[in-house]
């Protein structure tokens, strides 16, 4: 990512193009971090059992429909792990685009830490600051996850008995509705 | 009697290898036919490829009469009117049961939602389901599932109705529950298409009995004729090994 970031940057102002520094630190993470999150997407279409396809064709969807309301909601369940994952490891690597004068955390620590020559206390602190920035990234998907797993448990609508179903499965007159065991 | 669905002459290999080799035969309204045979005797695949999962080389599949493989039919309707059960359930894992079974509906027959849910709930409760409207697939049991699952495929109000080997992953006593739900449905007229490992179940309920044998059906016809009386060495071999 510093190479990265340092191509791109340089090389667009010799091109005569002179980007903002923060704009070029959001394009130059974008497309770092756009590599990796479109093979982790890939995966978890991939993952997808693909008796999901089949079942959603079956009932006569359509590609677009099946990929809409039935891959692509098991694929971003199973995939955000790895997305938390890309995020948390994006906040830390930020710290990179200093070489390109991005006045981000890192570069402000530096600056703080030379200008009073006080080194501990000042990275002690960016560090609380990176912790907390990383936790609560984790935090938030993990209260998504939870909230896309749904409920643990499930309410029983009526007797748990099937006494209203039209085909029953009790255990009673088993002997006569099971020819196919005789 | 008209048939609803005819395959005259049906092919399909994958690579070298030739499952099914010329494949004949028609199923008329309201009849439920049994494919058995052993595994490797293409009735998965005559069965995937009647609902174009698998797309057959050869022959021609007739929907009362159209051609579904010349392209003039349109395959949603088509698919809504052809509804198949898996062995593996293969229920929509991020739906409720309710959706699972309003789902397809909604989006290939464009029914409203209120409609759906009431068509939906209809048939839970015909397959005793109904109390479990708002369970996810992983909290249910094999039987469960499979019920659901034919629940979602009648739904869809088909004309036909598909099963793949519907109680080869359940335990015995979930077949019989999955079972009993199937002999409901052939009595009140479905058309079905089963594949199947369960002769007393073919021996019971089946109109007609087809024995599918290395990609080419061997006997067919009722399954006293078939199951009582086998004519060949094959079928005789077959039914001796399943007792």
């Amino acid at each position: 990512m510093i190479v990265q970031a340092v191509v791109i940057y340089y090389g667009a102002q010799y091109a005569g193009f002179y980007m903002d520094t923060t704009f070029a630190a959001i394009f130059i993470i974008s497309i770092n971090t756009g590599a990796y999150m479109a093979e982790i997407v890939r995966g978890g279409i991939v993952s997808v059992d693909k008796g999901q396809f089949e079942a959603a064709h079956a009932i006569g969807m359509t590609h677009w429909q099946t990929m809409v309301n039935v891959v692509l909601p098991q694929a971003i369940r199973n995939i955000l792990p790895s997305v938390g994952n890309e995020f948390i490891v994006n906040i830390k690597d930020s710290s990179v685009l200093n070489v390109i004068s991005v006045t981000e955390l890192f570069f402000q620590a530096k600056s703080a830490a030379g200008a009073y020559y006080r080194y501990f206390e000042v990275y002690f602190i960016i560090a609380v600051i990176y912790l907390i920035l990383t936790l609560s990234v984790s935090k938030i998907l993990s209260i998504i996850e939870r909230k896309m797993d749904g409920p643990e448990n499930y309410v029983i609508h009526g007797s748990q008995s099937d006494s209203r179903a039209e085909i029953h499965v009790s255990k009673e007159n088993e002997e006569a509705s099971k020819p196919w065991q005789a | 009697m008209a048939s609803v669905i005819e395959v005259k002459g049906l092919k399909k290999s994958f690579g070298s290898h030739e499952v099914l080799r010329s494949i004949d035969f028609a199923t008329g309204k309201g009849e439920c036919t049994c494919i058995i045979g052993s595994s490797g005797s293409g009735k998965s695949t005559l069965l995937r490829c009647i609902n174009l999962l698998e797309t057959p080389d050869g022959g021609e599949i007739l929907y009362h009469g159209e051609d579904i493989l010349s392209g003039n039919v349109n395959m949603a309707q088509y698919h809504a009117r052809v509804g198949m059960v898996f062995q593996q359930f293969n229920l929509f894992n991020n739906m409720s049961v309710l959706e699972n079974c309003m789902t397809g509906q909604m989006k290939v027959l464009k029914r409203g939602k209120e409609e759906a849910r009431a068509n939906a709930v209809k048939y839970l409760t015909k397959v005793g389901m109904d109390a479990y409207i708002n369970a996810k697939p992983r909290q249910l049991s094999g039987g469960q599932k499979q019920r659901v699952a034919i629940a979602r495929a009648l739904a869809m109000d088909p004309e036909v109705i598909l099963f793949d080997e519907p109680t080869s992953a359940l335990d015995p006593e979930m077949v019989g529950e999955v079972l009993n739900v199937m002999q409901t449905l052939a009595q009140e007229g479905l058309t079905m298409l089963v594949v199947t490992h369960e002769m007393g179940f073919a021996r019971a309920v089946a109109d007609e009995v087809v024995f599918m044998d290395q990609g080419v059906i061997c006997e067919q016809g009722t399954p006293a004729e078939v199951l009582g009386n086998p004519k060949s060495e094959r079928l005789k071999a077959f039914l001796a090994s399943m007792l």
